[in-house]
């Protein structure tokens, strides 16, 4: 496994499959049932489809971004969805008209329909990038490696490696579960309507292809553990093959698909019809017998009694009291409405009033920075001013020229802050990426040293946790003390450490983790070996 | 940062001439003094509390002064008294005690709230105000209190106020074995240790190196595991105090000075725990029934410390 696959997998492959499984699914599940029950009922806008995709190249960002900053909570994608669910509903109120007319009510087969699919759709993008996620988590602990060391750290990572077998096997089932619901659907419409049209057995040879397809990339992907756990790569026989099946299980579903829609339904839609109806006849309710009464012997004195008009003085105080409890009720229901809504935009602002946010905006400056860039304008105004008099002053000086030097003047200042800016997040980013790869390394080493027995916490200090090391490893200990100044460098200083020393940290960790662990000895380990580089 | 190391070096060596086996506590003094911080030291009698506080204050050139206190001292023996003078006809302020650089405040709870409020302004403001005049304090001022946190007779627990003012909290401890041994051993010769401490630094050298300490890097994400920690003690349900923003000030400040003192130019998580029980430990306060059953603020520092992530590892794991 070498790291550009990995980068394919991680940046290209995965987020692809996350975006089209759900896609494909939902497309052609949503067209069988479409055809059979809901063509009349819920229309769906076309542009739903682009907006689908958007919401999984969305997702897909999102959670390449959460792994890259190591954010495990599952309140930051929370908050994405409802952002997603949030904006599609206000552009499918504006597409659809509804806000244009006036009318603020969701309530809508046409709004939401199409929302619930986006909600569905960016639920199962979401699942399957998580389970993705654990393949890419191992492959990262085994990447670069080959041949006997890749079988070593296969096995020093199996648990590593089952958790991924076992999403893939999930992945699998999944693909699997939506193949036969959407399969089933289809052979519904083949049975129930007539005629058929022609483009749905295209969609239908479509779905079985890319379920297929799909299929065969998830058992490639479990086959391709299974070969680097033998110390080997994947043999280019076997992707041919793998292939070739696929295609000819497509080529046969053709086979049987094509003829059964080229002949009348096998059930008729009036035996449907008369089916329903027969359904809806057992199923009714029975209607309530209302007796009328007939006026007869109108002047009675029994039938007055009977129908007299309620004494309206009697009626007032009930209806007060109704009144009273219907506001009330009101009352309740915009209070508990009132209470989610302020609960969700909580939710959604939470993280611009977080401790980190504050931070980062503190040491982001923006007032600092408007107050320096309004000096620097009055500075600049003043300059200008100063000059625009000597302009004047000097009769030499054409006032065009001047003008212009201005205008010079201020794009140089514009582009060289410009650049400055540029120039500080490239820095920023760069540094990011050199403390992540130290990280990634410095993890492998803990790795290393908790299958030897010492484990890591999280509350522990880099430092800290190389000096139990260095007890139980003792001649490594010397090895170990440098790492960790190394990575403190790294990680913590203002500025990086030379080159030749990152590459010593990294030389040193793959030095150190290719050896054993060994048992602690019984000389301590602080006098003999941690002596000449205890700080 | 070579500087503040090499000038960290020779004090230590000069405290440690007359006190042993407690570089720890000798540590934390430093990182005090660079950080302009005040001390407080506490521990059992005759675990070097005073030896420890004049080792430092002689190590250090600049005037140095010695305050014992009793249940009758008096602010206006602390801070001065103005004096009637009859050649001139005028009263004459006569500075008290507190006017130096080094003032060693000896047994600090046997002094009444009333005087330990007068030492208030001179900890958090380098003045004092007598008779309404306010007067600053020499540049520096450090003071190194020491109390006994055993005796209860006749003594005045500190009000929380007044820890919040101590930069740190330093406990002594019982000395190892072989520590204790030097200790008597040093007790054959004639003049006592404490009296050959000569000063191997002067005031200005000490200002000097305040500036430096402040140079110290403090990256991003200690900033912020400084304040995860903080926050913690504001959310534990067994703390009825959590630690002010002084507290969060001391911690930053101490990790500089820290890490100064290590001879780095930059804050590690390492110095921010090694630091951090001094810090805290007096800024908190426990609910009573925690402390009825037997739990102490050190080991609720402890608790805290273990549930606050190390970054960038504990990402990245």
């Amino acid at each position: 496994m070498n790291p550009a696959r990995l980068r394919f997998y991680r940046n290209t492959l995965h987020p692809f499959l996350s975006i089209a499984i759900p896609f494909l699914l939902l497309l052609s599940v949503e067209t069988f049932v479409r055809a059979m029950v809901l063509h009349a009922v819920l229309p769906l806008p076309g542009y739903l489809w682009a907006v689908l995709l958007l919401v999984g190249v969305i997702q897909a960002v999102s959670a390449n971004r959460a792994a890259e900053e190591g954010t495990s909570s599952i309140a930051p994608r929370l908050r994405e969805l409802l952002l997603i669910l949030i904006g599609t509903l206000v552009l499918f109120m504006l597409a659809q008209g509804h806000l244009l007319r006036g009318d603020i009510n969701p309530a809508k087969g046409d709004v939401l329909y199409p929302l619930a699919l986006t909600f569905v759709y960016w639920v199962i993008a979401f699942g399957l990038h998580r389970n993705m996620r654990e393949r890419e988590a191992f492959l990262t602990l085994v990447v670069d490696q080959d041949g006997d060391q890749l079988k070593t750290a296969f096995r020093d990572y199996s648990e590593e490696a089952t958790t991924s077998s076992a999403r893939m096997r999930a992945l699998r089932r999944a693909i699997l579960w939506f193949q036969s619901l959407s399969l089933i659907a289809f052979l519904i419409l083949l049975i129930a309507v007539d005629p058929i049209e022609p483009w749905w057995t295209v969609l239908a040879l479509g779905h079985v292809g890319f379920g297929l397809v799909f299929l065969a990339i998830v058992n490639g992907f479990m086959e391709e553990q299974q070969h680097l756990g033998e110390g080997l790569p994947v043999p280019a026989a076997l992707q041919r093959r793998r292939v070739r099946a696929t295609v000819l299980t497509l080529l046969l579903t053709a086979v049987v698909v094509m003829p059964l829609t080229g002949r009348e339904a096998l059930l008729p839609a009036e035996a449907i019809g008369a089916f329903m109806e027969w359904l809806e006849e057992r199923l009714r309710l029975p209607e309530r017998e209302v007796k009328v009464r007939v006026r007869e012997g109108g002047d009675t004195e029994a039938f007055q009694e009977d129908f007299r008009e309620p004494d309206l003085g009697d009626l007032s105080g009930e209806r007060e009291e109704n009144d009273f409890l219907e506001r009330l009720v009101r009352i309740l229901l915009i209070s508990i409405g009132a209470l989610i809504l302020i609960g969700l935009l909580y939710f959604l602002v939470r993280p611009l009033l977080s401790r980190d946010y504050r931070e980062r905006l503190r040491q982001a400056r923006p007032l600092a920075r408007m107050a320096a860039a309004i000096g620097r304008f009055f500075a600049a105004f003043a300059d200008s001013v100063r000059r625009m008099i000597e302009a004047f002053a000097s009769s030499r000086r054409s006032l065009a020229r001047f003008g212009e030097s201005l205008v010079e003047r201020a794009r140089e200042r514009s582009a060289a802050r410009a650049a400055a800016r540029a120039r500080d997040a490239e820095l920023d980013k760069q540094r990011q990426r050199a403390i992540g790869q130290a990280s990634k390394a410095f993890v492998r080493l803990i790795r290393w040293a908790e299958r030897g027995g010492v484990p890591f916490r999280k509350w522990m200090g880099p430092m800290e946790y190389l000096m139990l090391v260095a007890e139980r490893s003792t001649s490594n200990a010397r090895a170990l003390m440098e790492i960790g100044t190394i990575f403190e460098q790294i990680a913590y200083a203002a500025s990086d450490p030379p080159q030749e020393r990152s590459q010593t940290y990294y030389n040193l960790i793959k030095e150190v983790t290719r050896q054993r662990m060994q048992e602690p000895q019984s000389t301590p380990a602080s006098d003999a070996s941690l002596a000449p580089v205890a700080r | 940062m070579a500087d503040v190391k090499a000038w960290a070096e020779r004090l230590r060596g000069s405290v440690e001439g007359a006190f042993f086996g407690k570089s720890d506590a000798v540590e934390r003094v430093l990182v005090a003094l660079l950080c302009r911080g005040h001390v407080l030291i506490e521990d059992v009698p005759g675990t070097g509390k005073t030896v420890l506080g004049r080792a430092v204050a002689k190590s250090i050139g600049g005037e140095f002064r010695q305050l014992q206190c009793t249940p009758d001292l008096l602010p206006a023996d602390v801070l001065g008294v103005s004096v009637f003078n009859p050649q001139t006809g005028e009263f004459d302020f006569r500075e008290g005690p507190i006017m130096t650089n080094m003032l060693l405040v000896d047994e600090i709870n046997r002094a009444t709230p009333r005087t330990q409020s007068a030492l208030l302004e001179a900890m958090a403001e380098g003045q004092v105000s007598v008779e309404g005049r306010s007067q600053p304090l020499p540049n520096p001022f450090v003071l190194i209190a020491t109390e006994s946190p055993v005796e209860s007779e006749d003594t005045f627990p500190l009000p929380e106020v007044q820890k919040d003012r101590f930069f740190l909290s330093i406990k002594i401890g019982y000395p190892s074995r072989e520590a204790e041994k030097s200790v008597i051993a040093m007790q054959r010769v004639i003049e006592p240790p404490l009296e050959r401490i000569v000063p191997v630094t002067g005031v200005d050298t000490l200002l000097e190196m305040q500036e430096a300490v402040m140079q110290v890097h403090v990256d991003p994400s200690i900033r912020r595991y400084i304040l995860a920690i903080i926050n913690k003690t504001r959310e534990d349900n067994r703390l009825m105090i959590g630690v002010s923003p002084r507290g969060s000030l001391a911690m930053f400040k101490g990790g500089q000075a820290l890490a100064a003192v290590r001879g780095r130019d930059f804050v590690t998580p390492e110095d921010v725990r090694d630091l951090a029980p001094s810090v805290l430990r007096k800024r908190l306060l426990l609910k009573s029934e925690h402390t009825a059953k037997g739990m102490t603020e050190d080991a609720a520092v402890e608790d805290l410390l273990e549930s606050v992530d190390v970054p960038p590892l504990a990402e990245a794991v």
